[in-house]
């Protein structure tokens, strides 16, 4: 019997969310997806410039991009960082780190 | 300058006192080292401006400098830097603003204007091209500065004329003043009490306008850097939400991370929802606009449509939210009308906000009373009594005559331990967001050469490098680490100084130049771009590396004026919160404080790579022969200053 998908909240910040064309969405996604699944779903689905705005050239992802996990940083220099597994429920937000005034 | 070159080529100095108007060429010796805007203001001030001559004193000065690249049509090169010494921190002191005041003076056939002395009466100077007088300004006394802006533009004919003026706050020497260009309608040199400065020689405004060209010595390379310019900032994520949002941005950023320090520095989390930047944009805004040749467009114009404060219109910053929050403050348009009243009445957004958050702290701890405060609930939140102390202040009226003075020198009029509330550096008001969890912005706070300043630095590089990058370029791959790393830090923090600095002498912005989401986008922008606009404008051969180096000498030059006026190492340090409370709601680390451990070892790299003694913080004589400073040295080795 297959496992039951998780289902997962995302929250996307200026500029992804224009270019996905909506802050919040909802996803069901495997069990024992990784955040490294959720971002090639997230651009499998919104495309090339979705990808550009995460993505450097050398296909990592910018680092000032942050990732949150319920509120937790995730260490997204780390390209194990991108290992890490989802649970079911989990809200995910996704953030230019970028401070200032 | 016989070349052909976007310098005007000459200095205008005006003595106050004997109305004495002098003109001299522009040495190119000393536009070779200082190149203009910010470098030109402080080296101008250290060697006119000794420790004996007093912020208020009629020897000390008021330097204007447009940036080197001000008039030529770069994008986004717009800034005029006022120079002087600081009311709040008796030190070196400036203010940056946005405009067409600096490009206006460059037409006029000046790169600098130097104001010396004090007028017997009100006046304002006007500069039309090659006339220039200094003219009764009793008319204009007492007026905010939107009123005398417009009353200027009438008087003398010209709608477009360029202004710069103070408001009440400047005449009446609240420490917290500010200088307006073009009323409230374009930028503020509002930070270290310029405007008090201003108003203390009696001079209301000053006026400029000209006709002469500027020339452009290399065409083919200007369009060719404009044209990497426009493809860099095109595929850099950092732009599109400053061109959405305007400098509202910032809320979402110091939402996720917990950082806000509202109710004076205390708390990382806030009741922010009303103040989303959608909010703005939905509700309020009324005109987005750019400074002048700025692709960016992050101007914002937001206008109360209904209530008590309908028909307010500000061109609201991001500091100005920031400060509002430090006081309590969550309804946009009080926010709104908050920024508005500070630029009419000519004040510092950030200072005042900082102040009144001091003295809600204050009265919150019962050090003041009612009897303290004309009667007003002082408490974190209030609208009404927010407002009204920031025309209080303007005013010097009641407390706000205390508070006029800033929040360092209020607390030790109104002692009672009320110090440990005064949340400032070197008696500059903080700014930006709570350092609390990140170890180089703590430092970097205490480091800036004008109090208190997250615009000095940009440690904000440690966000957008990778750890290659950061072992590359600062040597540890630590430097990466927002909140762990420490090694590195101080190398960083040294680079990110001179790296903005370089801004600030070519009169380029921030947030177009010195703001990216990679790291090689903002070397591209901030350093290469920048040395190559200013070369195919100057007909200067500068190399990057000495286009850094040049930041780096005019950093040196601000610290040894702080040095000759007996700052040292005890200085550059923030205030007790931050290593002794933590952080109540922060997000990031529980019981967040300034671990003082890594506070001291980041110092200390950072005065090694500066080339400054470790244990006293003051520049060596090898690092400022380095950078060709030899008046510095013999100035500071004469009064016993050189480490």
């Amino acid at each position: 019997m297959p496992k039951k998908e998780l289902k997962v909240i995302v929250r996307l910040y200026p500029p992804l969310n224009d270019i996905a064309g909506q802050d919040f969405l909802s996803l069901f996604i495997d069990p024992g997806a990784t955040i490294g699944d959720l971002l090639s779903n997230l651009v499998s689905r919104f495309g090339e410039k979705f990808k550009k705005c995460l993505y450097e050239k050398s296909e990592k992802i910018m680092p000032a991009w942050c990732i949150f996990i319920n509120e937790k940083i995730i260490a997204i220099k780390d390209p194990n960082s991108l290992q890490e597994h989802l649970s079911d429920g989990d809200k995910i937000s996704i953030i230019l780190n970028l401070a200032g005034g | 300058m016989k070349q052909k070159s976007s310098y005007a080529g000459k200095i205008l100095s005006i003595n106050l006192s004997n109305r004495d108007i002098h003109v001299e060429e522009l040495d190119p010796s000393f536009v070779s080292l200082f190149l203009g805007g910010r470098g030109f203001g402080s080296k101008i001030l250290y060697d006119n401006v000794t420790p004996n001559i007093k912020p208020f004193d009629e020897e000390n000065l008021i330097i204007l400098t447009p940036g080197a690249l001000v008039g030529t049509g770069v994008p986004a090169a717009s800034r005029t830097t006022i120079t002087t010494k600081s009311p709040l921190t008796e030190m070196h002191g400036d203010g940056h603003a946005s405009g067409t005041w600096g490009a206006s003076l460059k037409y006029a056939g000046y790169d600098c204007l130097i104001v010396k002395g004090k007028a017997e009466k009100p006046v304002y100077i006007l500069i039309d091209d090659g006339r220039v007088e200094i003219r009764n300004a009793s008319h204009l006394w007492g007026k905010n500065t939107s009123v005398t802006d417009k009353l200027l533009k009438e008087e003398l004919n010209d709608p477009d004329i360029s202004t710069v003026c103070i408001g009440p706050a400047g005449e009446r020497l609240v420490r917290l003043a500010a200088i307006m260009h073009d009323g409230s309608d374009k930028g503020v040199n509002a930070r270290c009490g310029v405007g008090a400065v201003m108003g203390s020689k009696n001079l209301k405004a000053i006026a400029a306008r000209g006709t002469k060209d500027i020339n452009l010595h290399d065409q083919e390379a200007y369009k060719k850097a404009y044209q990497e310019y426009l493809e860099t900032i095109a595929i850099d994520p950092y732009v599109p939400p400053a061109t959405k949002y305007g400098t509202c941005r910032f809320m979402y950023h110091r939402v996720k991370f917990g950082i806000h320090g509202a109710k004076n520095w205390r708390y990382g989390s806030f009741e922010w929802e009303p103040l989303d930047p959608e909010v703005f944009r939905s509700d309020y805004q009324v005109k987005a606009s750019s400074c002048p040749m700025c692709p960016i467009m992050c101007r914002r114009d937001y206008r109360i449509q209904s209530g008590k404060y309908a028909g307010t219109v500000a061109k609201l910053e991001w500091e100005c939210i920031a400060r509002s929050i430090t006081c309590g403050i969550n309804n946009p348009e009080i926010v709104i009308y908050f920024s508005n009243l500070c630029n009419q009445l000519g004040l510092d957004v950030e200072g005042t906000g900082g102040t009144i958050a001091f003295a809600m702290e204050c009265y919150e701890k019962g050090l003041l009373g009612k009897e303290d405060t004309d009667g007003l609930d002082l408490n974190f939140g209030n609208h009404e009594a927010f407002l009204t102390l920031t025309k209080k202040i303007a005013a010097r009226e009641g407390l706000g005559d205390i508070l006029a003075e800033g929040c360092y020198r209020a607390s030790k009029i109104i002692g009672k331990g009320s110090e440990k509330f005064a949340i400032h550096v070197k008696g500059g008001e903080m700014t930006a967001g709570d350092p609390r969890g990140m170890p180089v912005r703590a430092v970097s706070y205490a480091t800036s050469t004008r109090g208190s300043d997250h615009l000095r630095s940009n440690p904000y590089v440690e966000e957008l490098i990778t750890p290659e990058e950061a072992e590359k370029w600062f040597g540890s791959k630590e430097a990466a680490d927002i909140y762990k790393g420490v090694k590195g830090k101080g190398r960083l923090l040294k680079w990110s100084e001179d790296f903005v600095t370089i801004g600030d002498i070519l009169g380029l912005c921030k947030f177009a130049y010195y703001r990216s989401a990679s790291f090689e986008y903002l070397k591209k922008k901030g350093l290469q771009l920048a040395t190559k606009f200013y070369n195919a404008c100057t007909g200067s051969n500068l190399s990057e590396e000495e286009m850094f180096k040049t930041g780096e000498r005019i950093f040196n030059v601000e610290k040894a004026y702080n040095t000759r006026e007996g700052a040292d190492r005890k200085d550059d340090i923030i205030p007790l919160r931050f290593f002794m409370e933590p952080l109540i709601k922060d997000k990031i680390d529980e019981n967040a404080v300034v671990d003082r451990g890594k506070f001291n070892t980041i110092l200390e790299e950072y005065y090694k790579e500066r080339g400054w003694d470790v244990n006293t913080g003051i520049p060596t004589r090898e690092i400022l022969e380095r950078l060709q400073l030899r008046s510095i040295i013999q100035d500071l080795v004469k009064r016993g200053k050189l480490a």
